[in-house]
């Protein structure tokens, strides 16, 4: 026997539009996860056979693999980490300081988050070698810890913070140091733990500034050792993709809870 | 806390798993590899005997100092030099097999090297027997 709100949901479109968005998400997610399904699945494909015999070239036979894998940890690594630190600074003084041109000059850290690295990466590759950085680690390091992202970021999270909490600080100690690690950097947290997903991600997966800045192999990341195929056997490099993607998978389910808190805010 | 345990194991099992290997897939591998030794042809002196009998002229006795060649080598067929060669971003070191190597008089154990070999060419001498050209193989150094 039907009953008199069975075809309420024709009759009401919200229930239509959440099913076609929710339809329209779901696509967008099988778009996103099928090369990822490939590549995993291509990694144990040798011949059309099943086979592990790729993963075992790449980690028995093909040992500049983890060469250039630990140089990728350790520049994403210590970017991180550096970026981190002078992002709080940087977004603290941006809200509390007080001085000339500061809204200029937040105005310029925007105009230069929205430029494209294709724009800026020939005056940085200028600098270096006038630097005589060139070649060297701190020639990939220096430029990417002054990123203006995490500041943009930080600061209109920042903005949104207790004041009361600020200021009640202020009345018991005089040192910014202080009341920047014991009140403001607790409330940012879960904004931090998701900036600093995005920059390591972004550091990790860097492909042109090692190119282009790096000659010596030993300095190399493991983003160019997938995209100069030729120098290898093809058989390594889908497992490498796999073992590529894993660092930063195990860093989103580590922080998964308070990146999702963060996320939601971004 | 509890929530975070799966992802530290997991964390605590990749990096570790990559930290072994970073220091022990090479001596793996090395080892999977056939071990050889290597050397470079001595030089010794053979006893030569010239046959000039069709001039008038009978045997004619001396000595020749040339590269000489252990005959269970060159009795076995397996005459093989090292080369090196690009493998996955790495020099590598393979053997090739020489076919075309002419000797000449012999002594006890060794034969006179004519052609073939070069002087400054790796031969291997030990580790031969199972190999084939073009193998990859882990050269044993002489810890003189």
């Amino acid at each position: 026997m039907l009953r008199k709100d069975t075809f309420r949901f024709m009759r009401d479109g919200t229930h239509v539009k959440i099913l076609i968005l929710k339809g329209i998400i779901f696509i967008s997610a099988v778009i996103f996860i099928v090369p990822l399904i490939f590549t995993i699945a291509y990694s144990f494909i040798i011949d059309n056979t099943f086979s592990f015999s790729g993963y075992k070239e790449l980690l028995f036979d093909c040992f500049i693999f983890y060469r250039m894998f630990w140089n990728s940890m350790m520049y994403a690594g210590i970017i991180m980490l550096c970026q981190i630190f002078i992002i709080i600074l940087a977004a603290f003084s941006f809200h509390f300081a007080r001085f000339k041109g500061k809204k200029i000059l937040f105005l310029f850290y925007v105009v230069l988050m929205m430029m494209p690295l294709q724009v800026v990466i020939l005056p940085n590759y200028i600098g270096l070698r006038d630097m005589g950085l060139l070649n060297t680690r701190l020639g990939i390091i220096l430029p990417m810890i002054f990123s203006p992202f995490g500041v943009v970021v930080l600061y209109q999270y920042i903005r949104g913070i207790d004041v009361y909490s600020v200021e009640a600080a202020r009345l018991e100690t005089n040192s910014i140091f202080k009341i920047l690690i014991h009140i403001v950097v607790p409330q940012l947290k879960v904004c931090i733990y998701a900036v600093a997903l995005f920059i390591f991600s972004e550091c990790f997966n860097m492909v042109e500034q090692p190119m282009l800045f790096l000659n010596d192999e030993k300095l190399k990341t493991l983003t160019t050792f997938i995209s100069q195929s030729d120098n290898y056997n093809n058989n390594v490099l889908f497992p490498a993709s796999v073992i590529f993607i894993i660092p930063v998978f195990l860093f989103y389910i580590f922080f998964h809870d308070e990146l999702e808190k963060g996320l939601r805010f971004l | 806390m509890k929530s975070k345990i799966i992802p530290i194991v997991l964390c605590a099992l990749f990096y570790c798993s990559m930290i072994l290997l970073t220091l022990f897939s090479r001596r793996i591998y090395n080892n999977s590899l056939p071990n050889v030794k290597v050397e470079r042809l001595p030089k010794k002196v053979f006893s030569v005997v010239f046959d000039y009998t069709s001039m008038g002229y009978g045997y004619t006795e001396g000595e020749r100092r040339s590269m000489a060649i252990p005959k269970e080598i060159y009795d076995l067929g397996k005459i093989f030099i090292v080369e090196t060669g690009m493998k996955n971003g790495e020099e590598r070191t393979f053997v090739r097999l020489l076919n075309q190597v002419t000797i000449g008089f012999d002594d006890e154990d060794n034969y006179e090297v004519l052609e073939g070999i070069s002087e400054k060419a790796f031969v291997v001498v030990n580790g031969y027997e199972k190999l084939n050209d073009g193998d990859e193989v882990y050269v044993i150094k002489d810890k003189r």
